[in-house]
């Protein structure tokens, strides 16, 4: 034990371990030096900046300036700068063999960041998550999604998938599809889409609303009623909307009308015999039928 | 524009506003327990006084807008709408309460119901009238409580694209050339709009952008409530018009003074601005 003590002392007192201890005061100071230097060339500059250049900016300046004091502490220890390059180059070879991925996502995430496709705020869609964008680093994009969930995007997918920047423009489009049945009068429904938009504060009276006749559906009239609102309403005026329409169509005797099938046997055939009967015969015949044999008469 | 103690949107609120000459708006007491009802338009606001607290509600009614279009009833006996229902907190209220009409806060883009030429080397004065909003002031000390459109007006958008642009409120108009022809009504307040058009073709008025933010609000005695007027003049051979806010009130609102100041002060009386800003 005292051998130990002794030979902790006589550490202590020697070069290599004064030399270890100035590094570490350097890399002390450095980190101390990089976060302030940054932060204060980040308020400096802050007002020429978007939230993700000024992200950018100051990781760039944080991690030069504590590269340079790491660098001076290495070399305080003792190691030789050019040795150390050069085991750099061969390490950053074997490195990048070993992390292609990696790389790949950190181009990707300078090209990201160049484009400026989207910034920190907005809500985008990727794929089949959509949030708002939290930080766009090196390697990654974070989103939030609606119902708070945190989510990591490598750079890499972002790249090579379609990204939609839902809050790049301050107004959007809101699509309602719509179907009315077959009697109804086109006009009429027109007029009473378009009273519905013009009685809803939140739907923009400019760009007009617009209506679309898409087709003849299976059970409906397809129609497409597009309103223009400010892109912060979207879910409040599309909800609004639906139930407007729905309260607007009752009030004036249109009829949504839900999926239904007619059964048509044909011209040459001789139309499909129907029976009307009671509740208490029909369940006289279910349960006849229950007792007939397979293969049996059909009753209906 | 300097009218004295205009204090952008606190400018009526500095001075004592006598109620019931002939509108809505004015200085009123309520003791406590009691309640005031103000039926504006088609809108009903509700206020209640507490020992330390003002209840404000206010709901649009769906009543038909029979002119006179407002009613003030104090003390009332019914009960607050339990929609838009707000309170607003004090250490210990005071009876006096200030209600004051204001412009709206972003600019209102009117559209003439039809199609509105002012032919080459003419001109013409229409009136066309905005949105107010209704602002609850306390007085003793006097603090801003609530603020809300009397009829909620529609959004719109207006710019070149749905890219560039900005929001405004969306606006009709009948573009009447005599104020004879106007209906009063209580909760909207008129802007005689004078366009001159010296260019060699006529100018086409599909939309009007008026600058209300920077606008003040005069009450007549006869209970109206009118802007300055605002000229837009266009110049021979230009894409271009100048703007002008005559200072005062407009000359028809007679023995007008002034209710609220403008929310956003001009830098200069006069600007110029692209047409397509101003007419779409």
């Amino acid at each position: 034990m005292d051998e130990i003590i002794a030979r902790l002392i006589a550490f202590t007192r020697s070069d290599l371990a004064v030399n270890i201890f100035k590094a570490l005061i350097l890399v002390i100071i450095g980190f101390a030096v990089s976060r302030l230097v940054s932060a204060s060339i980040m308020r400096a500059v802050r007002r020429y900046l978007d939230a993700q250049q000024g992200m950018l900016l100051r990781k760039v300046i944080y991690y030069l300036l504590l590269s340079l004091f790491v660098v001076s502490a290495l070399r305080e220890m003792g190691f030789s700068l050019g040795a150390l390059l050069g085991a750099a180059g061969v390490f950053t070879v074997a490195i990048g063999f070993a992390s292609q991925t990696s790389a790949s996502n950190l181009i990707s995430g300078i090209f990201l960041i160049g484009e400026r496709s989207f910034q920190i705020g907005d809500f985008i869609k990727v794929e089949d998550t959509t949030g708002e964008v939290l930080s766009i680093d090196l390697l990654s994009v974070k989103l939030r999604t609606l119902d708070n969930l945190h989510v990591r995007i490598p750079n890499e997918t972002m790249i090579k998938s379609e990204v939609t920047n839902l809050t790049k423009f301050p107004i959007r489009r809101v699509d309602l599809k719509v179907g009315v049945a077959y009697k109804e009068d086109i006009g009429k429904v027109r007029r009473v889409l378009l009273s519905v938009a013009d009685k809803n504060p939140l739907c923009l009276e400019e760009p007009k609303p617009r209506f679309y006749f898409l087709g003849f559906g299976d059970s409906s009239l397809d129609l497409q009623f597009s309103v223009w609102v400010k892109k912060e309403n979207f879910l409040d005026l599309r909800t609004s909307m639906h139930e407007e329409i729905k309260a607007a169509f009752d009030r004036e005797g249109i009829e949504i009308p839900f999926p239904h099938l007619s059964i048509y046997t044909g011209s040459v055939t001789e139309p499909m015999p129907i029976a009307i009967i009671n509740k208490k015969k029909m369940t006289e015949m279910v349960e006849d039928e229950q007792t007939l044999p397979q293969g049996g008469e059909n009753t209906l | 524009m300097d009218y004295p103690d205009s204090r952008g949107i606190a400018a009526g609120a500095q001075s004592a506003i006598s109620a019931g000459r002939g509108g809505w708006w004015g200085d009123y007491r309520l003791t406590l327990g009691e309640a005031g009802r103000w039926r504006v338009g088609s809108t009903d606001i509700i206020v209640t006084r507490t020992e330390k607290e003002w209840r404000v509600s206010h709901d649009e009614t769906g009543l038909p807008d029979a002119l006179p279009d407002f009613s003030v009833e104090i003390p009332y006996g019914g009960n607050l709408s339990p929609v838009r229902f707000k309170r607003y907190c004090f250490i210990e209220t005071n009876e006096n309460l200030r209600l004051l009409p204001a412009l709206a806060d972003r600019f209102v883009v009117t559209r003439p119901f039809t199609p509105f030429y002012v032919l080459p080397n003419q001109e013409a004065t229409i009136f066309a009238s905005s949105p107010l909003w209704a602002v609850f002031w306390s007085l003793n000390p006097l603090r801003r409580m609530d603020e809300f459109p009397i009829i909620r007006p529609s959004d719109t958008w207006f710019g070149p694209s749905p890219m560039e642009g900005e929001f405004c409120y969306a606006s009709r108009t009948n573009c009447f050339l005599s104020p004879e022809d106007l209906t009063l009504r209580s909760h909207r307040a008129l802007t005689p709009v004078r366009i001159i058009n010296h260019a060699s073709d006529s100018l086409l008025l599909e939309r009007i952008n008026l600058p209300v933010t920077n606008l003040s609000l005069f009450a007549a005695p006869d209970g109206s409530l009118w802007t300055e007027q605002i000229v837009f003049e266009r110049r021979s051979g230009s894409l271009s018009a100048d703007i002008r806010i005559m200072e005062g009130p407009a000359a028809y609102a007679h023995g007008a003074e002034l209710v609220c100041g403008p929310r956003e002060r001009m830098e200069k009386n006069m600007m110029v601005k692209a047409l397509s800003s101003i007419f779409g």
